[in-house]
């Protein structure tokens, strides 16, 4: 079988498309990743027992199962007994719960590395708590953790094909389809490998760039 | 107000420590310890590392809150140990005696995110409100007053230790406290810029009214910021005197001891 250009030409259009849903999915996965990672990081720190609890038992559950059982559950289990929601709904809720279990340890060690002096200072400048989180602590944790909140966007990134198995029609899902219908798969599966590359590249690229910028004042 | 004490009568006290007790564990920091600072009173806090100086600045900054006594700010309950602790005053009514009391730290603590304006602006803008117009006039203000109109666009990491200490001082005064407590603001520096940082608090301590209380090892400084030091040991005040008693004719054999040991 040849690599056919005219078959590269159908095929491409539907591949840009799934691209687009793929950096969506992500970019919306990421987003509820960091929300909930965050909220995560802070209630831990807190004193209530049953909310430590609960949180602890949510991580320890999403770290320890595979995240396609995860997006199973959530698309063909969850709507029998609870709400049902569209395929890249779902698709993204599953991404961000999962990655912010993971995040949310990211967060943790940023915030255990912003030195107690900071704390201090806050209490001697009389700021609330709420201050002291969003003026002091975060904007510092935020910088510490940057890199590695990149490398789970990456990681992400490539995740985000498995939702072609919940049946959104992402980059993958578009290379399923028209090589289902046109048993072209050569050229479907080479060209979805080279888009994944091109951006995953670009990707890395940016998380290096941002690891050797992270002192203050030298940027 | 039952917090109005008797005392109150004439002027209050800047800060009062009543029968203060601090201890980590079985290890006992500040014993009963009993002290009054009276307002523009400028203390010197002298003696051994671990005899508690540094935990009487941590306590008023309510870094540390007490195990047992009372302690006071311009007549109000700051906080307190054993029983007195579970009367907990609402949270705006502790900052507004809390905002009495500035600190300037060892590790001078300054935000890193921040250059050194914006480090000066941030508490009179997030806590107080202040414009920012008004707040950037107050913070230029404010650093040229310790000698760094220059350096307002650097961050902390492009200043030296002393010129990091001096921002840190400027922040501290942009809350205009009546209280200034000085951590071993000297300790973390090399020896060329110590002198720069201890004459610009000398300076504060000729124009401003502010009470100070000033922990060091700098024992020049310690006797000649002072109108009063205080050598403790072992979590106690061994004597409370002028610094002219105390420095020349200490009348304790543990502050003779002391003081001899570091001149060596």
């Amino acid at each position: 079988m040849n690599f056919s250009p005219q078959i590269v030409a159908e095929l491409l259009p539907a591949l840009l498309r799934g691209t687009v849903v793929t950096l969506y999915a992500t970019a919306a996965g990421m987003a509820v990743a960091l929300v909930v990672g965050l909220l995560i990081a802070i209630a831990r720190r807190g004193s209530n027992p049953v909310a430590v609890l609960i949180i602890d038992s949510f991580v320890t559950v999403v770290r320890s199962t595979p995240l396609l059982i995860q997006l199973y559950l959530l698309f063909y289990v969850l709507p029998l007994y609870g709400p049902s929601f569209s395929p890249l709904f779902t698709g993204i809720l599953g991404l961000g719960l999962h990655y912010s279990s993971y995040i949310s340890e990211v967060f943790r060690a940023g915030i255990d590395a912003v030195p107690r002096g900071q704390w201090e200072a806050c209490i001697a400048l009389q700021f609330s708590r709420v201050k002291t989180w969003t003026r002091i602590v975060l904007p510092q944790a935020f910088r510490i953790v940057l890199p590695q909140i990149g490398n789970y966007l990456i990681s992400m990134y490539k995740h985000a094909s498995l939702l072609a198995t919940i049946t959104v029609v992402e980059l993958l899902g578009a290379a399923l389809n028209f090589a289902g219908e046109t048993f072209r798969y050569f050229e479907a599966f080479t060209l979805v490998g080279i888009i994944y590359f091109v951006i995953g590249f670009a990707f890395s690229r940016l998380v290096r760039y941002l690891e050797q910028r992270t002192t203050y004042g030298r940027a | 107000m039952d917090h109005q004490s008797t005392s109150a009568s004439q002027a209050p006290l800047a800060a009062e420590f009543v029968n203060v007790s601090k201890s980590f564990g079985a290890f006992t920091i500040i014993d009963d310890l009993n002290l009054q600072i009276r307002p523009s009173e400028r203390v010197s806090l002298i003696g051994p590392s671990g005899s508690g100086k540094t935990t009487i600045l941590r306590l008023l900054m309510t870094l540390e809150r007490p195990n047992e006594g009372e302690i006071k700010v311009f007549g109000d309950v700051l906080s307190a140990g054993g029983e007195g602790a579970a009367k907990a005053r609402p949270d705006r009514e502790f900052r507004a005696i809390r905002g009495k009391i500035g600190m300037v730290f060892q590790q001078f603590n300054l935000f890193p995110h921040m250059t050194a304006l914006e480090n000066v602006m941030e508490a009179p803008v997030q806590v107080l409100g202040t414009q920012r117009q008004e707040a950037r006039d107050l913070a230029e203000c404010l650093l040229k007053r310790v000698g760094l109109a220059e350096k307002g666009a650097s961050y902390p990491s492009q200043l030296s230790g002393g010129q990091q200490q001096r921002v840190a001082i400027a922040r501290a005064l942009a809350m205009k406290p009546q209280i200034m407590l000085f951590d071993e603001i000297t300790s973390a520096l090399d020896p060329e810029v110590i002198g720069e940082v201890l004459e610009v608090v000398h300076n504060l301590a000729h124009e401003t009214k502010m009470a100070m209380l000033v922990v060091t090892h700098e024992m020049g400084f310690a006797r000649d910021i002072a109108d009063r030091v205080i050598f403790m040991e072992r979590g106690k005040i061994v004597e409370d005197a002028s610094p002219g008693e105390i420095f020349n004719s200490p009348r304790n054999d543990r502050t003779k001891a002391f003081l001899n040991a570091i001149k060596r």
